[in-house]
């Protein structure tokens, strides 16, 4: 008898701790997300996700926001994050050297579930091509992205640009998006780079913006901020938040949430949208597990 | 004979030593420079270029090469003239201008000798049609100043600061009326021709924002006045660079980048080379923050995140 009640004890235990019988609402998710619009914006932009979440499934949701878009691989292990809305070069730098595995993707009002990157300049600069780039700022992003800084490596390597340091009499990078346009409007760059979902809703706040900014190259399709979630947790919960975001269109408060986020609805995400980014860091020469990713 | 031969051969000698001597001194003469400098006024930005442009030259071996006459006259056209006409009397080789002020006279003065101005809005656009003149201008982005300052405070008048006697000043007034239009924000006029009249209107005018543009006029007695706008808690705008104190915020061109483009045509005249006027689109924008605080403004986050430098 006393035998059986350490058997029942133990497999009270173990069942208790086991993935599989994890009670959504015992647990707390840290949900990390990268800077790619100055950090109080995009703070405000996943709130009202994360209170969606909570409340359809019970799930505590806490957001933790990166200074810069190299950290949320550094440090997802470190803040012990169970997942985050990485972007295309974090995603594929995060399923290569994280184990998380993707979830779902939004999908913009326009229907679309990717984005593209632009190389801007003013208008009234005369700068029309690569060429007249030369000795002028530039102001890249992140050295995690590729709307942010692979591409336009990318591209001017094509325009037979190899070394930029000598090329540019400056460059830098502005650590967000916005930051990037904004410095080109000012005349503080010369050349910028932005991916064109921030810089839509950039030109929808301020339609002047259009007026002043020439895009001059766009590169190919690339993932959008895509939810990716530790390959671990528990099966339960990874299917919870799964049905829970790729249902929210079809309930009122949901397609309220999405409406304020500037998306029509979330779909499934998988290992093969990030191919592109795999061949953008193939055809730039780098290596993803030896690619220098951090931003001094 | 032999002593009468070594005296011959000793003179001969220290005669080559002292044309040798007199032929150096002599070459060295012709090698340097006069070059005369006008400021239009002792505004910031101009000195903190200069005194760059002069590091730039010393650091490439041309600062003995070269002597500075500099002249500081009032901010007037006929001070501006006067200090031109003595550079001439001087034989100044090359008249370096701060400001469209005194470029303006230096060109009416002199079509002989090079002319290089410094700190000169959209110079394309003045006109200048002389072949010796070049030198280093900038463009500001008027709808930028508009665009932060919207972000800042509900703006239903801007004042307008400007020079009439600064060509350049003129062309930032008429600027920054488009990008008021543009941004449908209404605006008034306030020029001055003098320095003393920059209170007057300060006082005469009603506005809720001040912008005043990069004028030597303007920049001599603002700092005195810089109090009349704040007690109107009315938050000041400028293209003007080095007045950050009274200043919510300023977009400037960077000195340093005109000073190096300045040193560069400075060194291409002086070695007979031709050069073209440069344009310096490499702005700074420095935000007040604790102006902007005491004024209790909004604070827009792209001015924090995106500001060369914040005061805090």
């Amino acid at each position: 008898m006393r035998i059986m009640k350490v058997i029942l004890t133990l497999l009270i235990i173990v069942a208790i701790n086991s993935p599989v019988l994890v009670r959504p609402e015992e647990k707390e998710l840290l949900i990390g997300l990268i800077p790619e619009q100055n950090i109080f914006k995009q703070f405000e932009r996943y709130l009202p996700l994360a209170k969606y979440i909570e409340k359809r499934t019970g799930i505590k949701i806490r957001l933790t926001i990166l200074s810069r878009y190299g950290d949320i691989v550094d440090r997802f292990t470190q803040r012990r994050m169970d997942g985050a809305f990485f972007g295309d070069l974090t995603g594929a730098l995060a399923i290569r050297k994280l184990s998380v595995i993707p979830l779902v993707k939004p999908v913009r009002e326009d229907g679309s579930t990717s984005v593209h990157g632009y190389i801007i300049v003013r208008k009234d600069s005369g700068i029309r091509s690569v060429a007249d780039m030369k000795d002028k700022v530039m102001a890249f992003v992140d050295r995690a992205t590729v709307t942010g800084y692979l591409f336009p490596i990318v591209y001017l390597r094509e325009h037979g640009v190899r070394e930029i340091d000598s090329f540019f009499s400056e460059h830098y990078f502005s650590g967000s998006f916005d930051a990037s346009v904004y410095a080109v409007l000012d005349g503080r760059a010369d050349v910028g780079c932005v991916k064109d979902s921030i810089f839509r809703n950039l030109v929808k706040k301020d339609p002047s913006i259009k007026d002043e900014l020439e895009i001059i190259a766009v590169s190919p399709a690339m993932p959008e901020s895509t939810l990716c979630v530790k390959d671990d947790l528990p099966d339960n919960m990874k299917k919870m938040l799964r049905e829970v975001l790729l249902n929210m269109n079809r309930d009122a408060e949901g397609r309220k949430v999405l409406k304020q986020m500037g998306l029509k609805r979330f779909s499934e995400a998988r290992q093969e949208d990030y191919k592109p980014v795999f061949m953008m860091l193939q055809s730039a020469g780098y290596d993803i597990d030896t690619y220098h990713y951090r931003t001094e | 004979m032999s002593i009468r031969a070594n005296s011959t051969g000793v003179i001969l000698y220290l005669i080559g030593i002292i044309t040798a001597v007199l032929l150096f001194f002599s070459s060295s003469h012709a090698q340097m420079r006069i070059i005369g400098v006008v400021f239009s006024e002792n505004v910031p930005a101009y000195s903190r270029i200069n005194s760059r442009f002069k590091d730039i030259l010393k650091e490439k071996g041309y600062s003995k090469r070269v002597r500075f006459i500099e002249q500081h006259p009032n901010p007037d056209p006929l001070a501006w003239s006067n200090a031109i006409r003595k550079l001439i009397v001087y034989d100044a080789e090359m008249i370096i201008v701060y400001g469209s002020g005194a470029l303006e006279q230096a060109i009416f003065e002199t079509d002989s000798i090079p002319i290089v101005f410094v700190n000169v809005y959209s110079p394309d656009r003045l006109k200048i049609n002389k072949r010796n003149v070049t030198g280093v201008g900038y463009k500001i982005p008027m709808t930028s100043l508009i665009r932060y300052l919207k972000e800042m405070k509900e703006t239903k008048r801007l004042g307008i600061l400007f020079s009439e006697i600064e060509p350049d000043s003129v062309l930032q007034m008429e600027d920054i009326v488009k990008a008021c239009e543009k941004f449908s924000i209404g605006y008034v006029k306030m020029p001055v021709q003098k320095s003393g009249q920059v209170e007057e209107r300060l006082k005469l005018f009603m506005y809720d924002a001040l912008f005043f543009t990069n004028s030597a006029v303007i920049g001599k007695t603002y700092p005195e006045c810089s109090q009349i706008p704040r007690s109107l808690n009315a938050p000041i705008i400028s293209t003007m660079d080095g007045y950050d104190d009274s200043v919510v915020f300023s977009l400037s061109p960077d000195s340093d980048a005109q000073a190096k483009d300045l040193a560069d045509i400075v060194i291409s005249l002086i070695n007979g080379r031709k050069t073209n006027i440069k344009i310096v689109r490499n702005n700074r924008l420095i935000f007040n923050l604790r102006l902007a605080r005491e004024m209790q403004l909004q604070l827009p986050i792209e001015l924090i995140s995106g500001a060369d430098r914040v005061i805090r």
